[in-house]
């Protein structure tokens, strides 16, 4: 009599676990960088009060959430920090709709309270015994801020090989931006570099440094509907949402800027 | 000369031990749970009497503040299951206590070879201990106690591990192997047959009313 | 009917642990294989591997034996919180291992002050990589020692003292070649699960390649990149080793 109760329960729990999850038409599930978290999370409930679909949320780095996808994990909508990772989705066929850019970000350097190795410009990410901490090449912000250190090469008051100079203090390939926020306002590492929307959060164990105008360049973040997704009308819907005027309002409000 | 005066509080009654072994063998006779292993553990130093003296040769191995560690008693112990070292060979038993005591290589080699060849054990010396029988596992046992040349000897049971034939050609060999010896042995036992093989001397082990805190054991020199 | 359903019960586990192990394996394309591993940052990802969990069982070892002793033998007041301790590491989630390692041992850490007076600096190097492993797979190790050491026959220490053994060499004689299975099992299990170690590692040394990024570290980030291929040959690896590390140790047991 115990045995087949045990086996009944354990059948019983395999078929709910293999249940696909969101089966229920009512909840869509959104892959988004790790960087829209705040924005995204505090927009969710206003979108289901507009539409009454439940919405969940995976924030990772981008990178992470293009090979989920990928391997076929059941996302609705895929939101990035950059087009190459959207790009890698469409041409593998991930896409169930044209990608739109829905916002843009900048990069800002931050430092833990109080500035213990007195970073004054991001000149000084090249100073010797400077401990930096950025995020892997792979994830967006750790390639747009590659990028932007190797455009500041050369120019008045930066070295000709100022990036690789950086690259040298670089103390952690972090795996996405909020764990390099998260090590500079623990004070563990002397500068990062984080998009100026991860700031806010931090209140004041950090401190901002800018970069020059026109060095590096901005994130653009694109949104779209997954080919596979399991409630392809929810998740036009929530794409619609965030274009929206009421979408963007969230977005603005954490310091993204419009598309 | 082993004079042992002591007493210890057991689980069920208060072992007070006081009896005096010369040279050759004495016996000493009492029931199951009597107490005998710990008079053998108390002289080794394997456990510490709650007062009284242990002396050897005019050594104080206990007594007062003074306890000198098993390991530096010079006593040698056969165990009632003879407890030899099931990952070591027959030879490297034997040598165990000349190894303590930093004897050479070679020189360990030669004495091991003279006693197993004394007990008639040179053809299992490189068998692995774990795979004798129980006869030959208490030569093994008395060869590796007597290696390293101690001032006494200690048997705690030397012969109800064996099965009843066996114990009978056994007690035999060890009479014979124990009567060669001019150290003080100490020969403990249940069985009335080993008072005839070892009567040279015999004391008895009484236990007095068994209960807790009450009765005593003891021990007296006599016949 | 009972050995049948051992027999298919069995056959289910051990299938669902083969064929992904075997899966990835033929993932693998040979020229592919030999040319992922020679990248700088697998060759780092190894070295430093290797190097760290020699270390961490080291340590594990020298500390980890006469604690597993004490526990074993001693009786003293708080054993059994000590014993419940030891465990800890064990459930606790590795991300909270690292960040508890980083909030004492870290730059602004409980412990701050005291390694800048001694000039250390513990996050982000390979010491700490050493020491998350150290926390997370040492309990392995004491367990199974504390294990062998318990079931140990006393009487056999007896005899090696009144054959004129100290304490210490009975000891390293008689008490740990006695106590030798239980011990190697926990030293199998506890090199395992430090060179798996990923969560706390991350959390408080980073990730930087030849400094502390570990091979399990690699293998996610080769992933996340979209480099399979190179994932794959690292994770395959990862396998080769700890089969090889895992038949080494049985082969010259006894049944």
């Amino acid at each position: 009599m115990k045995r087949s109760a045990f086996a009944c329960a354990l059948g019983a729990s395999l078929v709910l676990a293999a249940l696909p999850a969101g089966a229920d038409s009512d909840s869509i599930t959104v892959f988004a960088a790790a960087s829209l978290k705040e924005a995204f999370s505090a927009a969710g409930p206003a979108f289901t009060k507009a539409t009454g679909t439940a919405v969940t949320f995976s924030f990772a780095g981008s990178d992470s959430l293009e090979q989920q996808i990928a391997q076929g994990a059941p996302a609705d909508v895929f939101a990035s920090a950059n087009e190459t990772q959207m790009r890698k989705a469409a041409s593998a066929g991930l896409l169930g709709s044209e990608p739109k850019t829905f916002a843009r970000n900048r990069l800002v350097i931050v430092v833990p309270k109080g500035n213990p190795a007195k970073i004054a410009s991001a000149a000084d990410l090249a100073k010797s015994g400077v401990k930096v901490v950025f995020a892997a090449a792979t994830v967006p912000v750790g390639a747009y801020t590659r990028a932007g250190l190797k455009k500041l090469d050369g120019r008045p008051g930066y070295a000709a090989d100022f990036d690789a100079a950086v690259e040298k203090n670089v103390v952690s390939n972090e795996l996405d931006v909020k764990a390099v926020a998260t090590k500079i306002s623990l004070g563990e590492g002397d500068a990062g570099v984080v998009y100026q929307t991860d700031v806010a959060p931090l209140g004041a164990s950090v401190e901002t440094i800018a970069f020059p105008p026109d060095s590096v360049a901005e994130a653009t973040y694109p949104i779209a509907v997954v080919k596979t997704a399991p409630d392809a009308k929810g998740a036009q819907a929530f794409v619609d949402f965030v274009l929206s005027p009421a979408g963007q309002a969230f977005l603005k409000a954490r310091g993204f800027l419009s598309p | 000369m082993l004079s042992v005066a002591v007493a210890k509080q057991l689980r069920d009654f208060t072992l007070s031990v006081n009896l005096n072994v010369p040279s050759g063998v004495t016996a000493l006779l009492g029931p199951s749970g009597s107490g005998k292993t710990t008079v053998l553990r108390l002289i080794a130093g394997l456990l510490r009497p709650d007062s009284g003296t242990v002396e050897l040769d005019g050594r104080v191995l206990s007594g007062g503040r003074a306890f000198v560690p098993p390991y530096r008693r010079d006593i040698g112990f056969v165990f009632a299951e003879y407890a030899l070292f099931p990952h070591l060979t027959v030879a490297q038993n034997v040598a165990f206590g000349l190894r303590a005591r930093g004897d050479a290589a070679g020189a360990r080699r030669r004495r091991v070879t003279d006693l197993l060849e004394r007990f008639e054990m040179s053809a299992f010396a490189e068998q692995r201990a774990d795979e004798l029988s129980s006869g030959q596992r208490q030569r093994v046992a008395l060869a590796r106690a007597l290696a390293f040349e101690p001032r006494a000897l200690l048997l705690d049971e030397p012969l109800s591990a064996l099965d009843p034939r066996t114990r009978v050609r056994v007690r035999a060999e060890l009479r014979g192997l124990l009567a060669a010896l001019t150290i003080p042995v100490l020969l403990v036992t249940h069985d009335e047959a080993d008072r005839e093989a070892f009567s040279e001397r015999v004391l008895h082990l009484a236990a007095g009313r068994i209960g807790p805190g009450n009765g005593t054991s003891l021990v007296q020199d006599g016949v | 009917m009972i050995r049948g359903a051992i027999a298919v019960a069995s056959a289910l586990l051990v299938a669902f642990i083969v064929l992904p192990l075997a899966g990835l394996v033929l993932h693998v394309e040979p020229r592919a294989y030999l040319a992922a591993l020679s990248t700088v940052s697998a060759r780092n990802a190894l070295r430093l591997s290797l190097l760290t969990t020699t270390l961490a069982l080291g340590l594990t070892i020298a500390f980890g034996t006469p604690l597993a002793y004490a526990l074993a033998r001693g009786r003293f007041p708080g054993r059994r919180v000590v014993d419940a301790i030891v465990d800890l590491p064990i459930v606790v989630p590795p991300a909270v291992a690292g960040l508890a390692l980083l909030l004492v041992f870290g730059r602004n850490g409980t412990l701050a002050p005291v390694l800048r007076a001694l000039g250390i600096q513990l996050s982000f190097t390979t010491a700490a990589v050493v020491m998350a492993q150290v926390f997370v797979a040492s309990p392995f190790y004491v367990r199974a020692a504390r294990g062998g050491f318990t079931t140990s026959d006393r009487t056999l220490e007896d005899a090696s003292a009144t054959l004129g053994m100290g304490p210490l060499r009975t000891f390293a004689l008689v008490t740990v070649p006695l106590a030798a299975p239980a011990l190697v099992g926990g030293i199998v299990l506890s090199w395992a699960r430090a060179l798996g170690e990923f969560g706390a590692t991350i959390m408080f040394a980073g990730n930087l390649s030849g400094v502390s990024q570990t091979m399990p570290l690699a293998v996610y980030l080769d992933l996340e990149g979209g480099d399979v291929a190179g994932a794959t040959a690292l994770a395959v690896t990862l396998v080769a080793i700890s089969l090889a590390v895992v038949i080494a140790v049985r082969a010259p047991a006894r049944d």
